[in-house]
């Protein structure tokens, strides 16, 4: 670990193995649910049952799963050092996917209009925008057009929200 | 062939709503495809929610317009600034940024349109030529030949789509286990619903689609540094144009590349992002002055414009026969055909026999207008990469929400659109493609509904699989696909071994999938 790109592979494998395990809980949860208790699909090893399919999926992810948590950890340093690490600021991403999340999902209550009017400068934000005037604008402009767009001239109507 | 057919289809081709769509989509793909981020995908997922509402003979055209135009709206920036507005466009950037250096963009753009514009032609050709001959072979089908046929175009998938063929395998398992959300297709069984009614149906795909095309995408962009648009357009104004000699001298190369367009187009998971580079190293090998690509050949940009533009119609081969998705704007494509109540494969051709026809006329009226908007594209196009990343993700974010709330007035949808961005994003990441889980998503039903079916007429004995001629055949291909992907591993472990990376396939681009 005593210089970066060691560090940088090291922390690659890592993820790289929390996907492994998050892959085998997947398969997992889905084959506790096929063979839980009274097997509420019907029999994971009958043709006809709906469970069966499924089953032979999971059964193959999980399989799958611990082949890549096994290769992740037989991988060499340099095989992880030649990899680019495109991502330069992941708390940026993990902040806006946040905010992105919770205003999508507060749709029904802030209203289209609402949203739209925070998500747009919000976001243009993040990608650097720092003049006022232009995020005002964007502010306005685009939800206008594209709420027309979507209500007018095609006919389908938003949520308008509690405060409208 | 039946009159009434053929008057359907020409009524589809002579309707100016058609007319109408098909320009608007293709003015839209080309603007699109020449915006760097804003992939072919991307758009048609973005987009696919207006056609809901539009007659299926308006919307597919619009559709395909996008994926036409976006195709060769990529080559124009690649050829000004360097920088390749899909995937697709990248080995067109190699030699059409050199002409521009020189002073020759007025001829890289017109070798580029050209190009796309003849092998785009030669390959709707080679589909209408194809398709019904093929089609009439696939109603023989059976359910143990469909079993084999989504298993090779799942493992393919998989091997094609990515650095790793393991993690193309878990994401195309995972897409299958997606698709197991929902109503057994075969006894209507509640599956892992958990009690919630929305997923009664499944996860809904146009929402997963734009979730995990568009809004990964656009994360993908926020986490990348600010990026300066190094302008090259003033070297771009001066300049010469084509001559009919020069373009007569490129019609070997164009029409090699065509052929192998079409070929890998024909096969499901090969795309044009992979299609430009072999069409290129072919050209290279075959030409008189191989030292010159790289260095402005117009050999060599047409070879790759050619090579990637005449994979689109042969994408539409597989989809339209099997129902079988070429690439991951084909899957798409299947996506909004089955919201609109049909189904690509074998029974489309049964069915909707004059819609199909007039879909393939629209196909070839595409490339006249391709033609014509290209020219007028060259003139005026170029400035479109000036649009910030600040004011464009922000407006395609609006019209993620708004397109996904439209699918099913759904507040659930728009929570599968921000999972979709989510898993997108980290698959992205990991270097995990997305084609195989989507594909996975969408073939998992019918894979499902035809491994039961084939077990059930057997009692349960796998000899169906190898007893029918068809499937033998079919059983024979998958034996040796897998057996490839068994070399292609050990040869990459043993490269490996000598300190090279264990690529399965040839290096692409960021935002190839």
């Amino acid at each position: 670990m005593n210089n970066p790109f060691s560090y940088k592979a090291y922390k690659r494998q890592v993820i790289g193995g929390v996907i492994a395990v998050f892959v085998i809980c997947v398969a997992a949860i889905f084959l506790f649910n096929i063979h839980g208790y009274n097997t509420p699909y019907g029999a994971p090893w009958d043709i006809g049952s709906a469970a069966f399919f499924p089953g032979l999926i999971a059964l193959l992810l999980a399989v799958l799963g611990i082949f890549s948590l096994i290769s992740q950890w037989q991988k060499n340093d340099k095989t992880a050092q030649a990899k680019p690490v495109v991502n330069k600021s992941p708390s940026k991403v993990v902040i806006s996917y946040c905010f992105i999340t919770l205003i999508t999902l507060a749709l029904p209550w802030l209203g289209i209009w609402l949203t739209a009017m925070i998500i747009v400068p919000a976001l243009s934000l993040c990608f650097g925008e720092r003049r006022w005037k232009m995020l005002l604008l964007l502010s306005v402009l685009p939800p206008f057009i594209i709420i027309h767009l979507f209500e007018d001239v095609m006919g389908i109507y938003f949520p308008t929200g509690v405060f409208f | 062939m039946d009159f009434d057919i053929f008057y359907q289809g020409l009524t589809m081709l002579t309707n100016p709503w058609t007319l109408l769509a098909l320009s608007i989509g293709l003015a839209s793909g080309i603007m699109i495809g020449a915006l760097p981020g804003l992939t072919a995908t991307m758009a048609v997922a973005v987009l696919a929610p207006f056609t809901f509402f539009m007659p299926a003979s308006i919307g597919i055209p619009f559709l395909l317009g996008i994926y036409k135009g976006a195709i060769y709206g990529g080559s124009i920036p690649a050829i000004l600034v360097n920088t390749p507005g899909t995937a697709a466009a990248a080995a067109s950037a190699k030699d059409g940024y050199e002409l521009t250096k020189q002073g020759k963009s007025r001829k890289a753009l017109q070798v580029s349109l050209y190009s796309s514009v003849v092998a785009d032609f030669i390959s709707t050709l080679i589909l209408i030529v194809i398709a019904i001959p093929l089609a009439s072979i696939a109603i023989r089908f059976g359910s143990s030949e469909f079993t084999l046929l989504y298993l090779i175009a799942l493992t393919m998938i998989a091997m094609v789509s990515g650095e790793s063929f393991l993690k193309g395998l878990i994401a195309a398992s995972l897409g299958l286990l997606i698709s197991s959300i929902g109503l057994d297709p075969m006894s209507g069984y509640q599956r892992f619903t958990f009690g919630n009614t929305d997923l009664l149906a499944g996860i809904s795909l146009i929402p997963l689609l734009i979730g995990v095309f568009a809004l990964s995408e656009i994360l993908m962009q926020i986490s990348k540094p600010e990026q300066s648009a190094q302008s090259t357009i003033d070297r771009a104004q001066n300049n010469e144009g084509l001559s009919w000699q020069e373009f007569w001298s490129l019609r070997p190369t164009i029409l090699r590349s065509t052929t192998i367009g079409c070929l890998l187009g024909s096969l499901p998971g090969l795309g044009a992002e992979i299609s430009c580079w072999i069409a290129y190293g072919v050209a290279r090998a075959k030409s008189k002055n191989p030292k010159q690509y790289g260095k402005g050949s117009l050999e060599g940009l047409a070879a790759a414009e050619s090579g990637n533009n005449a994979v689109v119609p042969a994408a539409l081969i597989p989809m339209t026969v099997f129902g079988i998705p070429g690439d991951t704007v084909t899957a798409v494509l299947i996506g909004a055909l089955m919201a609109q109540g049909m189904m690509p494969g074998p029974l489309l051709i049964q069915q909707n026999p004059g819609f199909l026809l007039g879909l393939f006329l629209v196909l070839l009226l595409t490339n006249v207008l391709l033609l014509l908007f290209g020219l007028g594209a060259i003139r005026w196009l170029k400035n479109i990469n000036q649009i910030p990343a600040s004011v464009l993700y922000p407006c395609v974010l609006l019209l993620c929400i708004c397109g996904t709330y439209a699918v099913n007035s759904s507040t659930f949808d728009l929570f599968i659109l921000v999972l979709g961005g989510g898993i997108g994003y980290i698959m992205r990441q990991q270097d995990y493609p997305i084609a195989p889980l989507i594909i996975g998503l969408l073939l998992g039903p019918g894979l499902e509904s035809s491994i039961r079916q084939s077990l059930v007429f057997s009692d349960g004995s796998l000899s169906i699989f190898w007893t029918r001629p068809i499937s033998l055949v079919l059983l024979i291909v998958l034996t040796i696909v897998i057996a490839f992907i068994g070399i292609k591993i050990f040869r990459s472990r043993s490269q490996s071994d000598n300190n090279s990376s264990p690529n399965l396939t040839p290096k692409k681009t960021e935002d190839s999938l």
